[in-house]
């Protein structure tokens, strides 16, 4: 009988902690909402990423240009295209992959039409587990073709435009006032700072919508 | 990004009453700054917009929307799209009855094709 009781409090207490877990995390969430910067702390320091301005969004394009152009004229550089035909040459067929995904993607549609209108539990589980499977499915081709064409010169201009912004957009609190972190690229290319850098591009990913062709 | 909690949060009390009434009131704001939204800002207000609009469905007594369904993101997502399919069916039935009221006597209505 104690034993049993032991258990439940156990169990309680995981229960009040997952709750307050969630709740902080609503709290969190909030906080990055309320506002377009976001702050947040890596190691004692406090940051906040920002939305770039007008004039730093120019610098943003003139970086971006300036890649595209590097690389273009760089021959061991291929476009999307032409590393699809060289898979081909290799047999990875990538228009397939396409293919496959937009299939899967009809069948997540056609499953959820159904999940729409079904109302007894044990066929709401059964199609909300289908459609999990074809989700998990469509993500791992997903990612193998993003992988597959990551080197491409779309991409790399489109990271390298990506660093330079988040270079750009990330202060640090100097007593009441906030500087700019890195004092150039080169810097912030080179930081090991491993803590930093991810919550950088965390929460650059919540401030910026990156539109990527 | 995580949608989860973002939906969570869109869909809670406190939220839906603010955006309904800042909606209502047009002087009340939901973030400090009105203009220049971050990508996270931008979809809250998409969430918050699709939850109040499932509970106006749900006020509605609208077919296979339930609390239940709007607590589970899943099924909120399979409803909506069965809710987006079905506009589409009625609206083209809307525009068929409409272009055979205003052709009278069966006389087939005139359509202008713009030449390419």
């Amino acid at each position: 009988m104690d034993k049993e009781k032991k258990q439940e409090k156990v169990l309680m207490a995981k229960e009040a902690l997952k709750a307050m877990q969630e709740l902080e995390d609503s709290v969190r969430l909030e906080n990055i909402v309320k506002d377009n910067k976001i702050e947040f702390k890596s190691g004692d320091k406090s940051f906040r990423v920002r939305k770039p301005n007008l004039e730093e969004q120019q610098e943003i394009d003139d970086v971006r240009r300036k890649k595209y152009l590097e690389l273009v004229r760089d021959d061991s550089y291929l476009f999307k295209k032409q590393w699809i035909e060289t898979y081909k040459k290799k047999g990875i067929d990538i228009d397939k992959m396409e293919t496959d995904i937009k299939r899967i993607h009809d069948e997540i549609r056609r499953t959820l039409l159904r999940l729409a209108k079904t109302t007894d539990k044990k066929g709401i589980g059964e199609l909300k587990d289908q459609i999990m499977k074809l989700r998990d499915e469509q993500y791992i081709l997903s990612i193998e073709k993003t992988d597959l064409l990551s080197y491409s010169i779309e991409d790399q201009t489109h990271i390298h435009a990506k660093s330079y912004t988040a270079y750009l957009i990330l202060e640090r609190k100097e007593e009441d006032n906030w500087v700019k972190h890195f004092k150039d690229f080169n810097t912030f290319q080179k930081s090991d700072d491993q803590d930093l850098i991810g919550k950088l591009f965390y929460f650059y990913d919540r401030l910026i919508y990156s539109e990527v062709k | 990004m995580n949608f989860k909690l973002l939906q969570k949060l869109a869909r809670s009390n406190k939220w839906q009453i603010l955006y309904n009434r800042a909606k209502e009131l047009g002087t009340l704001r939901l973030f400090k700054n009105d203009m220049d939204l971050t990508k996270i800002q931008i979809w809250m207000l998409y969430f918050l917009e699709m939850y109040s609009s499932l509970y106006t469905d749900l006020a509605m007594n609208e077919d296979f929307i339930s609390e239940e369904v709007i607590q589970d993101d899943l099924r909120c997502e399979a409803y909506l799209l069965y809710r987006k399919e079905k506009n589409k069916k009625e609206n083209k039935k809307k525009f068929r009855d409409k272009d055979e009221k205003i052709t009278p006597n069966n006389i087939p209505g005139v359509r202008f094709m713009r030449k390419n």
